[in-house]
């Protein structure tokens, strides 16, 4: 009898280990909220903070310190995938809300992965708490992030699609660093800072696989996504995107890009061929001011340049497509008005405070920000200040329309393009199966 | 003391009670014996299939929760039935089986040489299981720069035997696949290898002595003794690659994420795309059960099909 007893507690207690695998993650977030109660009056409540940064490496500690200081009553505790990859992050988020997790603050890193998951009701419509607090969306931030006028987060980092250039490429060519561009310019630079041959030739410019790159004169144009203004068009007839392919079909012709095949075949990355000086030019995203410089340990070897992200015709305004990180709180969160309080504190005071990121405030003083992101820059003195800020502050945030199945048309125009790009399709016949299939995907979705 | 007295009387409590019926003992203690495992399959596996089943008939998405989604009939099922990726992830599925014959048949014929014709047996058993118990990220990596479309060791040598034009491996919608059969062989080889190796010793000397006495030669020697002698192995060879192939997964999502143009995507990287990066859940799960079908379907056949060549 003694034994069957054993077994029979031995029974329960797998199964109670099975349910409290479940519920790990919140009954651990609880708990350091209960440890850490009882300092002020009120009980403080604590609320999640969901993101993917280096928290050591990104000054984290000290905005949550100083946060925590102003706010006594809110304790904020950070989950962070830890390794600078939004993807994991976004995954980690999802399994999370479906599971039953305790969510309350989420950042993402770009419109579309929100888009996305407000579809499906994931995030809450902040209009009443920026009402409450009078907040002046228009006069506080750059970029929109509105959907259908309602507000699901407010605007945190900010990335503004510029072109990095090795300087001294430029110097040994001859060539000025560009105030503003066309895509013909910079075509012709390309053409100019390629260099050698073989496995030691240096490439006017490196295209990274991701699919913006398949779209790049399309960036500087009101009606630049996949889908026109109306939701319910495909726009992949846009002149436009025929003359970004036009770009991409130049440069494997004439060689001063790397070719495709090398960069999927291979798995190349944006960093190190720019940085090991096989890409003379990279167009690439303000997420790259801090490592200008190089990373600790391998300190840039050339001085680096920026010029704002060329324009189709000459004398158009400068406008990028900025991927502006989002924060937002969490539609079962049990403490939206502390989250609230969270992110209105942090896009508007603590990331400044931080000062590894740009903000996405308005009036902020790219100079001091641009000194403060190299700080920890091995080589600062390989950065060309001037041009950067002036890239900077020349450059206009645009707003294509994103739809919540963004993903979805990504992942179409990048494999009909690959084909393209590989050589085993000619230009009319991409152009007109991306259109048929984004058309057939937006119906799909209607 | 307190202790001693309270075992006493517990004993004494057991030995009052009546005798369960030997039977019924040993059924309980059956039932608990196996119950950690029911237990664990049911809420494992068997639960989230009928889950995964319920759900290929509504609208769900997984961030939403259950309570919002609402019944669609067969539509995910309709759907499957016009979708080019859906239809081109099964046929890479299917191309990818046929690597299995062709890596065991490598196994089979490395495994004879190295049993008899060669010295330094076990080294040479160690050298082909490296790659069996290399991280696959690792040999991804390796591959990749083997494989490099315009300075890959591979390709220089191509060239220079005189192929002005060699494939541009990964980046090819037409090598992509092939490539990815040639890295799976490669890193399967060693399991098959070290399996047959070991079928090959377990074959009686008498049968090979027998043969030589009528003067059979090595062929036919190896068709009629070691082939029949090994077909349990054979078999299991076989479905273990079958499921092996089905699950094939990382080393796509570390090389080629399914392109170019999903040349290399198969049934779970589809079901990994559509069900975590375009959030389509309910459709995500109504292919798994098409796939748990079509795999139910091949062990059928594979099931009765061993009744025609394996022989015990």
């Amino acid at each position: 009898m003694k034994k069957k007893l054993v077994l029979l507690l031995l029974f329960v207690g797998f199964i109670a280990l099975l349910a409290a695998c479940g519920n790990n993650g919140a009954s651990d977030a609880s708990n350091e909220g209960d440890s850490n109660a009882g300092e002020g009056n009120k009980d403080p409540v604590t609320i999640n903070l969901h993101h993917w940064y280096n928290e050591e490496q990104d000054n984290w500690h000290a905005v949550i310190e100083a946060f925590e200081e102003e706010h006594p009553h809110i304790k904020v505790n950070t989950i962070t995938t830890g390794n600078n990859n939004s993807q994991e992050n976004r995954e980690q988020v999802d399994i999370t809300a479906a599971s039953g997790g305790k969510l309350d603050v989420i950042m993402l890193s770009n419109e579309a992965d929100l888009n996305q998951r407000v579809a499906y009701g994931m995030f809450e419509p902040l209009n009443d708490y920026i009402e409450k607090v009078g907040l002046n969306m228009e006069e506080t931030f750059l970029v929109d992030q509105s959907i259908d006028g309602v507000y699901y987060s407010l605007p945190a980092k900010y990335s503004m699609m510029f072109v990095m250039l090795n300087k001294d490429a430029l110097d040994e060519a001859g060539l000025d660093i560009p105030k503003e561009w066309t895509w013909d310019e910079f075509m012709e630079y390309a053409a100019a800072l390629t260099q050698g041959e073989g496995s030691n030739k240096r490439y006017g410019t490196y295209f990274e696989w991701w699919p913006f790159y398949r779209t790049l004169a399309l960036t500087n144009h009101e009606d630049a996504g996949y889908v026109k203004p109306d939701g319910k068009t495909s726009n992949m007839d846009h002149p436009m995107f025929r003359k970004s392919l036009e770009i991409r079909e130049r440069g494997e012709q004439e060689g001063w890009a790397t070719p495709h095949a090398d960069v999927i075949g291979a798995g190349l990355n944006y960093r190190t061929e720019y940085f090991n000086q096989r890409a003379a030019m990279l167009v690439t995203g303000s997420f790259m001011v801090a490592e200008a410089g190089g990373v600790p340990g391998s300190p840039s070897e050339f001085t680096t340049a920026f010029a704002p992200i060329p324009t189709s015709v000459k004398g158009d305004p400068i406008t990028s497509g900025g991927g502006v990180e989002t924060i937002s709180i969490y539609s079962g969160s049990e403490h939206k008005d502390e989250a609230f309080e969270f992110i209105y504190w942090y896009t508007t005071k603590g990331i400044h405070l931080q000062g590894k990121y740009i903000p996405a405030t308005a009036g902020t003083d790219y100079k001091d920000i641009v000194q403060r992101l190299l700080e920890d820059s091995p080589a600062p003195e390989k950065v060309d200040i001037d041009s950067l800020v002036h890239t900077l502050e020349v450059t206009n945030v645009m707003r294509p329309l994103i739809v919540p199945y963004q993903p979805e048309l990504d992942s179409v125009v990048q494999n009909l393009t690959d084909e393209f790009l590989l050589g085993s399709e000619d230009m009319d016949t991409t152009i007109e199966k991306v259109h048929q299939r984004v058309q057939q995907v937006i119906d799909e979705n209607n | 003391m307190a202790g001693k007295v309270e075992i006493g009387e517990t004993s004494t409590v057991v030995k009052k009670r009546p005798k369960m019926k030997d039977k019924t003992k040993e059924t309980w203690a059956g039932i608990l014996f196996v119950s950690p495992l029911i237990i664990g399959t049911s809420i494992l596996v068997i639960i989230p299939i009928f889950m995964a089943l319920i759900v290929s008939f509504t609208d769900y998405v997984f961030i939403r929760g259950m309570g919002e989604m609402t019944f669609t009939g067969l539509k995910n099922y309709t759907r499957m039935l016009t979708d080019a990726q859906f239809i081109k992830s099964l046929v890479n599925n299917l191309i990818l089986l046929c690597a299995i014959p062709v890596s065991m048949g490598i196994a089979l014929l490395l495994a004879t040489i190295i049993n008899k014709y060669v010295y330094f047996k076990s080294l040479f058993r160690v050298i082909y299981f490296m790659p069996f118990i290399s991280s696959i990220v690792a040999i991804a990596v390796v591959f990749q720069l083997l494989f490099h479309p315009s300075f890959g060791p591979i390709n220089e040598f191509l060239m220079w035997l005189g192929i002005s034009d060699p494939p541009r491996w990964l980046a090819d919608t037409r090598w992509a696949l092939a490539t990815i059969i040639i890295i799976q062989i490669w890193t399967g080889l060693g399991f098959n290898l070290i399996i047959y190796l070991a079928a090959l010793q377990n074959i009686p000397k008498e049968l090979y002595e027998a043969a030589d006495m009528d003067g059979a030669n090595f062929w036919g020697k190896f068709r009629r003794i070691t082939v029949p002698m090994i077909t349990p192995t054979s078999f299991f060879l076989f479905m273990m690659g079958i499921i092996g192939s089905f699950k094939s997964f990382e080393l796509i999502v570390v090389l080629t994420g399914g392109g170019p143009n999903y040349a290399t995507s198969t049934l779970v990287y589809y079901i990994y795309e559509r069900a975590f990066l375009n959030l389509n859940s309910a459709y995500a799960a109504a292919l798994s059960i098409f796939l748990l079908l079509f795999l139910l379907v091949l062990t059928i056949i594979n099931w009765y099909g061993q009744k025609k060549w394996v022989h015990y």
